[in-house]
């Protein structure tokens, strides 16, 4: 009987060693990863002290791809900081990505917000938590790390936390890669499940307060709808439903909407997929942002 | 509790513990050992089966109840008609709560349908009780067998209670006789080292079936079966086919996690999967798939009924009776019956003809390889039972009908290529065929990882590390249910 336990508590202990290792090794790269891979933004807010950016940029991967942050500096005479996180809800960005940047820094003098109905729809998966597992002890994080329901036991432990779905999150930092696929994934897995912007209150209102937190900040706060591909999946939201509800939150608030949702038309030049645009497109859309920004009053190019 | 979910992984250990140390070693002077042991057995199996669903914890207390008594009174009936009253009333009480639960609504809604009458009010709407078909059949098979004078009726409450509700065969089986079982937990256990490792490797086997194989299947098989109406004929041949080992590793995986866990308690179960996939005719598929349910069918059905020898015309009844029984005992819907009505018509002319017992040594006995003769036997018994598949998984004969359309449209022969490319679904289809080498490889041992004739004890580590990392790598996001608590 002793032989017995013995052979199995080292089996299993051998086992959490050979699965921990890869872990480890995986979740140190993933805190000190600096590429375009979704660890990588979470770093970007996680490690941004004293960067005190003159502007950020939010959203979601229609911000992170579409905001050149360089050229805006280049073109503004402003320190810009692009921390649009693909893949994510407002709510996330806000918690994650805003609030960690705004720990660590002084507060900018403008933010850019990208603006869709993905912004607002809770397309939350599960599988999104894991990007968050390397920064598990954060409490901030807590929150969103306990909606996983599969890691509500023994989450401490590297090898329970990360079960076998590493692998996953390297398939989808390949799926961000790709160029001419994604607009169909889109579509089939993920657009066609829904034909309405359903207005989440939480995220709604969460992003209300958001819009007081910066006038109340003395922060300008610039709403914007980037380039969509003519054939951009809009057909399956209620666009009237989504204007609706920006118009009431911006209503009596001051806030400028610069839509440039039909910029680029359905020209294929610019675009990545149907919803982001490719890097040429971002680089041209950057420019005119930074122009338009300019020549609109909005903000001071070429400022120091 | 599933087999495959972190409740169990800690759930098991603490029983395995307390049973052989608390209620085996330090009690082990008194004489209510065994009885504490099996009251802990009781115990635990009701905490596993509450976990689900505290509520049906009496409908299991009471069919063991009620069996254990009707055990007693049939033992102490004077006359064989007293017996065969207290018998017939427990099969009748037993399949009673059985047809309430499970066939109530079916009829009611199949007879309201036919006479066009509202079934507004008449419907009970409750929820099927996890593994209600299997303890519900080895309830009767006690009364049957103490009727019989197979077995003698068991005084000992406690035994029983743990007989009926042993948690690791308690919801989808192997369902197991009271001859081989009952009299296992009237005596004392002994730990064996070797039956316990062996038992660690099966449940390791059993896990890789369901996790790997029949859990990424079925990501590919939901998939495509939701949206059957708009796949190519291809598509949907592939998805038959992955559902064909999505069954198999889901039913198997849980019997080898059954019987392994079984062997941890010193208890052996009966084998309920023997590589059916390697059948040469499906008679052989027969005696290979679901053994408990298929022999309990023969013992106390068929050949109550006459078997085989009786007239041709009374063979086709009674081949009709239990396949039809069989299919129906799956669940309350038309596409379990037209299944089980596609295999007796399929069995009817080997039985007919004195073929159905061509087959009863293993394929390629002696060889490492089959013969060609052998593989298109295996393919074609493979390729019919592909097809009753497809109307077990369908929702509605209606279904069914449109997916069999689906999949002949033109495309259907691209199908060969698409299965060996790997572009849909490739982690499932690289671990069918390890699970297929494996098993073609131990078809003559009791499981995929019977390890017993490998001397090198590094090869064996080595092997359950491999099985461990692969389970560990290839799990899918959500844990899967078993296929089978539905039945």
């Amino acid at each position: 009987m002793k032989r017995f336990i013995y052979k199995i508590i080292i089996f299993v202990g051998l086992l959490s060693l050979l699965t921990s290792i890869p872990c480890l090794v995986f979740e140190k790269r993933a805190k000190r990863c600096t590429t375009r891979h979704p660890y990588c933004r979470v770093n970007l807010a996680i490690n941004s002290e004293n960067i005190n950016a003159d502007l950020i940029i939010m959203g979601n991967s229609r911000a992170e791809y579409h905001y050149n942050d360089s050229i805006l500096s280049e073109k503004t005479g402003l320190r810009c900081l692009n921390l649009g996180w693909a893949g994510y809800p407002f709510d996330y960005q806000y918690n994650v990505m805003y609030r960690n940047y705004m720990e660590q820094n002084i507060k900018p003098r403008f933010i850019l917000q990208e603006i869709s109905p993905y912004v607002f729809f809770d397309y939350f998966f599960p599988k999104y938590t894991i990007e968050l597992l390397p920064f598990i002890n954060r409490p901030e994080f807590k929150f969103y790390i306990e909606l996983c329901p599969e890691l509500s036991y023994l989450d401490k432990f590297i090898f329970v936390r990360y079960g076998g779905k590493l692998y996953e999150v390297c398939d989808e930092l390949s799926l961000l890669e790709t160029t001419d696929s994604l607009g169909e994934k889109w579509r089939n897995d993920f657009i066609t499940k829904m034909h309405e912007v359903e207005k989440d209150t939480t995220i709604m209102n969460l992003f209300e307060r958001f819009v007081d937190e910066c006038k109340d900040q003395n922060i300008k706060l610039i709403l914007i709808y980037s380039p969509m591909h003519t054939d951009n999946g809009e057909k399956y939201f209620n666009m009237d439903a989504f204007w609706s509800i920006i118009s009431k939150v911006v209503k009596d608030r001051d806030v400028p909407v610069l839509n440039y949702h039909s910029l680029f038309g359905n020209d294929t030049t610019y675009f990545r997929d149907a919803v982001h645009l490719n890097k040429y497109g971002k680089d041209c859309f950057t420019r005119k942002v930074a122009h338009d920004l300019d020549s609109l009053g909005l903000i001071f190019v070429n400022q120091p | 509790m599933l087999f495959n979910s972190i409740q169990f992984a800690i759930f098991l250990p603490i029983v395995f513990l307390l049973y052989w140390f608390v209620f085996d070693r330090f009690i082990s002077k008194s004489k209510w050992q065994l009885r504490l042991q099996n009251a802990f057995v009781v115990v635990a199996s009701y905490v596993f089966y509450g976990w689900w669903d505290w509520r049906f914890l009496l409908l299991i207390a009471f069919t063991s109840f009620c069996s254990w008594g009707s055990g007693l009174l049939i033992g102490k009936a004077k006359t064989k008609k007293e017996a065969k009253t207290w018998t017939t009333l427990n099969i009748v009480l037993n399949l009673g709560i059985l047809a309430l639960f499970k066939y109530y609504d079916f009829f009611v809604t199949e007879f309201a349908q036919l006479f066009h009458i509202s079934t507004d009010g008449l419907l009970l709407k409750v929820i099927l009780p996890v593994g209600i078909s299997f303890y519900t059949f080895q309830a009767l098979s006690y009364s049957i067998d103490v009727y019989r004078g197979k077995i003698e009726p068991t005084k000992d409450i406690v035994a029983f209670f743990a007989f009926i509700s042993f948690f690791p065969q308690l919801v989808a089986g192997p369902i197991e006789r009271a001859t081989n079982l009952l009299p296992q937990f009237l005596k004392k256990r002994e730990f064996d080292y070797d039956t316990a490792v062996d038992g660690m490797r099966q449940i390791l086997w059993g896990l890789f079936k369901k996790i790997v194989v029949a859990d990424n299947c079925a990501v590919y098989v939901d998939q495509v079966f939701s949206t059957y109406m708009e796949q190519s004929g291809s598509t949907l041949l592939l998805a038959a086919i992955f559902f064909t080992f999505q069954i198999y590793g889901d039913f198997s995986g849980y019997s080898d996690i059954a019987i392994g866990t079984a062997k941890l308690f010193g208890i052996k179960l009966m084998r309920n999967f023997n590589v059916p996939y390697f059948s040469r005719d499906i008679a052989e598929f027969w005696r290979r798939w679901h053994i408990s349910l298929t022999t309990w069918f023969r013992d106390y059905v068929y050949i109550p009924l006459g078997g085989s020898r009786v007239s041709k015309a009374k063979v086709v009844r009674n081949t009709f009776v239990i396949f039809l029984l069989s299919g129906f005992w799956h669940g309350a819907n038309w596409t379990f019956i037209a299944w089980g009505a596609y295999h007796a018509i399929l069995f009817l002319p080997l039985i007919l003809t004195g073929k159905n017992r061509k087959y009863t040594n293993q394929v390629a006995e002696g060889r490492i390889l089959p013969s060609l003769k052998e593989v298109g036997q295996m393919l074609l018994t493979f390729f019919l039972a592909v097809i009753g598949w497809i109307i077990f998984r369908a929702e509605s004969i209606g279904q069914a009908w449109k997916y069999f359309q689906g999949m002949l449209q033109f495309g259907t022969l691209k199908a060969s290529y698409r299965f060996f490319t790997l572009s849909d679904g490739w982690s499932a289809k690289l671990f069918i065929g390890v699970m297929l080498v494996v098993e073609w490889l131990q078809r003559k041992k009791e499981h995929g990882m019977d390890f017993r004739g490998i001397n090198n004890r590094i090869l064996r580590w080595v092997l359950c590390f491999v099985v461990a990392l692969i389970i560990y790598s290839f799990a899918p996001y959500s844990i899967g249910t078993f296929i089978y608590f539905q039945f």
